[in-house]
């Protein structure tokens, strides 16, 4: 019993941050109707800069873990204007096409400056396991958990209740009403996709202070993403979250009572068995906000 | 067999290449082979992405299938080449077949992650599975005899030159077949399904079994390239499933064109070639194949061959098929007497002349030819529509009228099986619809119809589209299907009939100028003209005048009548009520899902429920 409550506690805590990743990935699909590949290495860089932000520049981790955000939302700009604004009446495949080149090209970049090591990120917390009722958990995991919780809920105070929020709700739905009132939905594509963009960088930051960072770790991220938002139904954000968890437990069980080799796969399982029987997704009806 | 220009230059092409082993040396000979593995692979891969349009990132995983299962033949049980092939090639379709069913009805993100997560799952089997499949070390020793290592005097593969006849005749061969499907009415049909899934369905393309068969073909392909691969280098690993390769294949699908037979073969020899001839580091490979992606998916996404073709023969510029031609009419003559002229079974005769046929023999005028009885459905709380029931005659016009949001183009969704009904029966020229059925199986019955929005055919050009819609007039059974793609179908006139069914209708434009290319009343003709080739015995016209000008209409609508007269029945909605009054004999009014009257033209325009339907309760009191 007390087995099955650690891998739940384990399976939320990585799901938490899967749902982050899921959010943003679904956020710009929904508003740029881009399918974007390239999501995972975002979700990489994150990773990636914080550890050399505290290893090399002996940055404090918290301020390490803020710029590497910001650092990796500002390469989000960069490439929203230089590239992804071309792809704005794009077929689908185009965009899928486009960002796996993206994805290949900023991966195998990294794995050149860095090479193909797992690095660990320094981190304040010490490694002292915390007891509490039997459950075993380790304080950088709460402070995760906390800060994912944390992110999710200002997100969704950011979508519900600010005027930013009301333009990409309206832009997600219906986007050429969205233009004839006038909201700029260029803009909105842009913000959408820094945002979205930050979302995965800090995953893969607060992720990678658990595990390790490496070059890859972006490939399998983008596959998951994807696994979770196809499941959550396609653009439906609440469907990103439940999903995120949900693969979070569902991987942990099978790396608890199976065996950790196939832990990555029961995503890819789960995902065929909901294309065929529940291909709208699980949660919730179409094009929800 | 004519000699054109282009056939003697294919031919020295291939003469040349199988010359090679003696003009080369070995270490050119196995760069050769490496490219014409590729060219197995990207061939394949293009049916599927290039034809039926999806775009599949799986394709390693029939590659590395073909490959193991080829490896594990050859080291557990000894076979050789001659068996592991065709075995190899039988597991990847098996597999292609399951994968297929899961993800075909899907396009996009969907399709993408699904075909990407089965090769992701087969690596993670193939690491794991140690006792099988050795691991990450592989499998080792797979050996190259000819039927079986046991049977010495038939061990003949050792030579390099002898893989290199192998991988030549394999994509000789797979090039002639995918040459022949795509111009075919095969290759009609799956490039109808990536240009409009729901207008394929419609004029009775089955989607399923043409996108299935592109997608099997480019499995067992793959397949086969993996069991050769296997032999070829006596090893196999986790690695052939590699998203790395999957990478590569796709750049040069990309580069060479998608969308055309000769694209994968100039990709796959260019990109092979160019890596051996830079002497690349295998850690900047990557990156710049990244790099390709991008650049020719925004620069020119048409890829070289097309770019190519267009500097070469500014003439046959047509995008995606520029040696779509029709076979040139000597070789049809031929075709046809060696066919004797004999009516084959199985498929409808077909009279010269008029190209829409009269009422179908046997039944008269006046007949019931579409009985719909207390039809039902409900989207989540809705009656969008509520137990309409309705017949249409033979040889008559029958127009749904109602005001917006009455139920009218839901109501053909319904018949034309576009949509399942929650209740009532659908009888259609005898024979009863069941409720789940597909929309090419009520289009094979006869019943076609047109769209209200619909996209068209727009990069196919516009004879080649009405030919498109002859395809129900084919008889493609599998038997015909097997021989288009092998050996060709006779030409049995189509481009002329085409052409016949354009001035028909009165399109006057040039037959190659693209449907991307004309007016929007100009498409809502053309694809009249599609519907009218799939011969129908029922012509469903979803408002076929919205968003027309006033002259546009009035050609419609002297097309409807002529249809009419040559004894096709029509079901039609539209909001015209001139058109609607002027050429009706029946007239069916809808409101918020309900029939609310119906009769003949001014019978309808003096009912006052039509009257308070369209126009208040105010105007209803007034006129009565």
């Amino acid at each position: 019993m007390n087995e099955i409550l650690q891998q739940l506690l384990n399976g939320i805590i990585i799901g938490s941050s899967y749902a982050l990743l899921a959010v943003g990935l679904t956020l710009i699909f929904g508003i740029m109707r881009i399918v974007n590949f390239a999501h995972g290495e975002f979700y990489m860089i994150g990773g990636v800069l914080c550890f050399y932000l505290v290893q090399t520049l002996h940055l404090n981790y918290f301020a390490a873990l803020v710029l590497a955000v910001v650092l990796a939302m500002a390469l989000g700009a960069v490439l929203e204007r230089s590239i992804l604004r071309w792809l704005k009446d794009a077929s689908i495949d185009s965009t899928i096409i486009v960002t796996i080149g993206l994805s290949v090209f900023i991966q195998n970049v990294t794995l050149l400056g860095m090479g193909p090591v797992p690095r660990s990120i320094p981190t304040p917390f010490g490694n002292t396991p915390i007891v509490v009722g039997g459950l075993t958990f380790t304080a950088i995991q709460i402070f995760v958990l906390a800060v994912t919780a944390l992110v999710i809920v200002g997100f969704h105070v950011l979508l519900q209740h600010t005027f930013l929020g009301k333009a990409m709700r309206a832009t997600f739905s219906e986007k050429d009403a969205a233009r004839l009132v006038g909201i700029d939905t260029d803009r909105i594509a842009g913000i959408t996709f820094v945002l979205g963009s930050g979302m995965a960088a800090l995953a893969g930051a607060l992720l990678g202070s658990i595990y390790l960072v490496y070059p890859s770790m972006g490939a399998i991220a983008v596959l998951k993403a994807f696994i979770i938002v196809i499941m959550g139904g396609m653009g439906n954000i609440m469907g990103a979250i439940a999903g995120g968890l949900l693969l979070g437990v569902a991987e942990g069980f099978v790396s608890g009572f199976v065996s950790s080799d196939y832990s990555e796969a029961i995503g890819f399982f789960i995902v065929i068995a909901v294309l065929l029987f529940k291909p709208q997704g699980l949660f919730g009806r179409k094009g929800q906000v | 067999m004519r000699f054109t220009p282009k056939r003697v230059f294919l031919a020295a092409v291939v003469a040349l290449a199988a010359a090679a082993p003696w003009l080369l040396p070995n270490y050119y000979l196995h760069i050769l082979t490496t490219a014409g593995l590729f060219i197995l692979l990207t061939s394949g891969l293009n049916l599927i992405h290039g034809y039926i349009g999806r775009l599949s990132l799986g394709h390693t995983a029939f590659y590395g299938l073909g490959g193991y299962t080829a490896a594990l033949l050859s080291t557990k049980l000894g076979l050789g080449l001659l068996l592991t092939i065709p075995l190899a090639a039988l597991t990847a379709a098996a597999a292609g077949l399951i994968l297929g069913h899961i993800t075909l009805r899907f396009r996009g993100a969907q399709f993408v992650l699904v075909t990407l997560a089965f090769a992701a799952i087969l690596h993670l089997f193939a690491n794991n599975l140690v006792d099988l499949t050795g691991g990450p070390m592989g499998l080792s020793g797979v050996a190259s005899p000819l039927l079986h290592k046991d049977l010495e005097t038939f061990q003949v593969f050792g030579s390099r030159a002898s893989f290199y006849w192998l991988v030549l005749a394999l994509d000789v061969a797979t090039v002639y077949v995918v040459w022949r499907i795509v111009h075919s009415a095969l290759g009609d049909a799956m490039i109808a399904i990536r240009e409009d899934e729901h207008l394929a369905e419609a004029i009775g393309i089955n989607e399923y079994r043409y996108s299935m068969l592109a997608f099997v073909f480019g499995a067992a392909t793959a397949g086969v390239a993996g069991a050769v691969y296997a032999h070829y280098v006596s090893f196999v690993s986790p690695e052939i499933f590699s998203f790395s390769i999957m990478i590569m294949i796709l750049v040069m699908s990309i580069l060479g064109s998608v969308g055309t037979v000769v694209g994968p073969v100039i990709g796959s020899i260019l990109v092979v070639v160019l890596l051996e001839a830079l002497r690349l580091q295998d850690s900047l490979r990557e990156p710049i194949f990244g790099i390709i992606l991008v650049a020719v998916t925004l620069l020119f996404p048409q890829g070289l061959a097309v770019l190519a073709g267009r500097r070469l023969f500014p003439r046959q510029a047509a995008p995606a098929d520029a040696g779509a031609a029709p076979p040139s009419a000597p070789e049809a003559a031929v075709g046809d007497a060696a066919q004797g002229g004999a009516a084959r079974p199985g498929v409808p005769a077909r009279e010269p002349g008029p190209a829409v046929p009269p009422a179908a023999g046997g039944a008269a005028r006046g007949d019931v030819l579409l009985d719909v009885e207390h039809l039902t459905v409900r989207f989540g709380g809705l009656l969008a529509v509520d137990d309409v029931s309705f017949e249409v005659r033979r040889g008559q016009v029958v127009s749904l009228i109602g005001p917006n949001g009455a139920g009218k183009t839901t109501t053909l969704n319904l018949v034309t099986a576009f949509i399942a009904r929650n209740a009532g029966r659908i009888v259609f020229d005898g024979r009863e619809c069941p409720r789940q059925t597909s929309p090419h199986q009520v289009a094979e019955l006869g019943m076609i119809r047109t769209f209200q929005t619909t996209r068209g055919l727009l990069s196919v050009p516009i004879a080649k589209a009405v030919a498109t819609g002859l395809h129900r007039t084919l008889g493609l059974g599998w038997g015909r299907i097997a021989r288009a793609a092998l050996l060709g179908l006779p030409d049995e006139g189509q481009a002329r009939r085409a052409l016949e069914i354009l001035r028909q209708v009165g399109l006057e434009r040039d037959p190659g100028e693209l449907t991307a290319n004309l007016s929007y009343g100009e498409q809502r003709l053309l694809e009249v003209a599609i519907a009218l080739a799939a011969r129908p015995t029922l012509l469903v016209l979803d408002e076929p005048v919205a968003g027309m000008n006033m002259e546009e209409t009035v050609r419609m609508m002297r097309l409807i009548r002529r249809l009419r007269e040559s004894g096709i029945t029509i079901l039609l909605v539209e909001h015209d009520m001139k058109l609607v009054m002027g050429l009706s004999d029946h007239i069916v009014v809808l409101d918020h899902g309900r029939r609310i009257a119906q009769g003949t033209p001014a019978e309808i325009q003096s009912d006052p429920a039509v009257i308070e339907a369209y126009l208040g309760r105010g105007a209803a009191n007034a006129a009565a």
